[in-house]
């Protein structure tokens, strides 16, 4: 592929396309483009896209949009302690209790370092004091407790949440919720842990176990997990279970991702349409029976389909607002 | 309407950039232009709980900034005292923003790698195609050098060639080698 090798400098080709270019650098790019066709062909590109670019209107504005956005990021910024603060009010008296015992401890106990936050309508994303990044979706809430003393670093969480936990072997990191619990040395991974749902913990990197405790007899059940591992406590259960299929779109709130195992293309457009509204036929049924395994992070829909279209060599095309996939289905098969 | 701060940030990176250029359509100052929709960005978010928007947000957005390039020629023709001047600019660059939003795919992906670029490459660019400015000229506007003025130009019409690779070689057809004959 010569894409990055031929050899002259654009601002050359340009002189030379806008015939400003003096007579010795003229004939300079007249013998390069005598040296090959794909020369030609490079030049014609610059050609159209310097006509093309030429044809906007109104023009483009150079700016600087990340500065931009720190500016309106800034001037519109939103108090997420003041989120808290409708929280904590809301739960005055177990505040308050707490506060009664806690002061209580504190004369007997070292200073504990100790963090809330809460989200109603927004995913917010902080650091904890020992430098652990959590992304909170909303409607979520967690404690961190630890001390010098205390054996572990303690979160108590109620629905969901994406971990970055720095790594601290002599105090490991241990979230619970109800009667589940995730112990950790240093990791990325997910948990969800809302009432009476199904608890989901998935693993990016690292090592985490997850365990309940068995009241009476106090014995734990427990099953390890590595890095794409993913594991779910049912509502009735008191054991942990592997389930790597997953639902695909589990991490969207946190990174407009969503990850196919194995999923077949019918549930796949169906998900796009529940997501955006995009309306798909296919020329055949069969499609529908293909099975995807992908994951998308962030992509626009249209982006998605013309990589499953190529995935499983089918053809897209777009009619009136719909998109159609043409082209040999799947009989059982995966890719 | 809700909107969480993500889907602003988005809102907001997916329009400021053409916000501006319309803005600065009629304002035909940069700097005013991006302070505008700065402003109604973050008007919008302050108010979008209590804001009635029947059609997109996108076309409530251009309608704002409309309204305040309106507002501020206004302003602009009452200090001044250059009434029929400021009159005649703003019937000259009605665009109309319904106008404005039905754009070809094609030109909506020749503006976002325009706008991909980076800032001092893009400024460069646009200078040179659309204030038609020669190197040194650029070069003087931006403080920096001949070469470096060459190198960013080459550099954006590399990326842009690349990025738009693949909506090029049918015009190619259709194109005539003007330049070419003299």
């Amino acid at each position: 592929m010569n894409q990055n090798r031929h050899n002259i400098e654009e601002h050359l080709l340009l002189d030379y396309l806008l015939g400003r270019a003096p007579v010795p650098e003229k004939e300079y790019v007249e013998r390069w483009l005598n040296e090959d066709a794909e020369h030609r062909k490079y030049l014609d590109q610059l050609e159209a896209l310097w006509a093309e670019t030429g044809k906007l209107t109104p023009i483009p504005l150079a700016v600087d949009v990340d500065a931009a956005w720190k500016r309106v990021s800034s001037r519109t910024a939103s108090n997420g302690r003041v989120i808290l603060m409708r929280t904590l009010f809301s739960a005055a008296a177990l505040v308050i209790l707490s506060l009664g015992i806690w002061f209580l401890y504190r004369i007997v106990n070292p200073p504990v370092k100790q963090v809330e936050l809460a989200t109603t309508n927004r995913v917010i994303t902080d650091t904890l004091p020992d430098g652990s990044a959590i992304t909170l979706n909303k409607n979520s809430s967690i404690t961190y407790s630890a001390s010098r003393r205390s054996p572990y670093r303690e979160v108590k969480l109620h629905g969901e949440a994406v971990f970055n936990v720095t790594r601290d072997e002599d105090q490991p990191f241990l979230i619970s919720s109800g009667k589940a619990f995730v112990k950790v040395l240093g990791t990325r991974f997910h948990v969800s842990a809302r009432p009476g749902a199904t608890v989901v913990v998935s693993v990016t990197e690292g090592t985490v176990q997850f365990f309940t405790v068995n009241s009476p007899p106090g014995d734990t059940i427990s099953i390890l997990l590595g890095a794409g591992d993913r594991a779910v406590l049912e509502p009735g259960s008191e054991r942990p279970e592997m389930d790597n299929k997953g639902n695909p779109e589990e991490l969207y709130w946190f990174d407009r991702s969503f990850m196919f195992n194995d999923t077949s293309l019918e549930d796949v457009f169906k998900l796009l349409r529940d997501h955006f509204g995009t309306e798909i036929r296919v020329t055949e049924q069969t499609i529908l029976k293909c099975r995807l395994t992908s994951t998308f992070v962030n992509e626009p829909p249209d982006m998605i389909l013309k990589i499953i279209a190529e995935t499983f060599g089918l053809s897209l095309t777009m009619e009136q607002q719909i998109y159609v996939l043409s082209g040999k289905g799947c009989e059982g098969k995966t890719i | 309407m809700s909107m969480d701060r993500i889907e602003f940030e988005t809102l907001f990176r997916q329009n400021y950039s053409n916000l501006c250029s319309y803005a600065h359509n009629f304002l035909k100052d940069p700097e005013t232009s991006e302070e505008i929709v700065q402003e109604v960005m973050v008007n919008f978010w302050n108010r979008r709980n209590i804001l009635e928007i029947r059609d997109s947000a996108k076309a409530y957005l251009y309608r704002a900034v409309r309204n305040s390039c309106m507002n501020h020629l206004k302003h602009l023709k009452v200090r001044e005292q250059h009434a029929s001047d400021a009159r005649s600019a703003v019937a000259e660059s009605t665009i109309d923003p319904e106008q404005v939003l039905i754009m070809s795919e094609l030109e909506w992906r020749i503006r976002e790698a325009i706008d991909k670029l980076p800032v001092e490459r893009k400024k460069a660019f646009c200078l040179s195609r659309y204030e038609g400015l020669t190197y040194p000229e650029i070069a003087e506007r931006l403080d920096i050098s001949v070469k470096t003025v060459e190198n960013q130009i080459g550099a954006a019409l590399k990326t842009l060639r690349k990025e738009l690779a693949e909506y090029l070689p049918w015009l190619i057809l259709f194109f005539f080698h003007i330049f070419r004959e003299q």
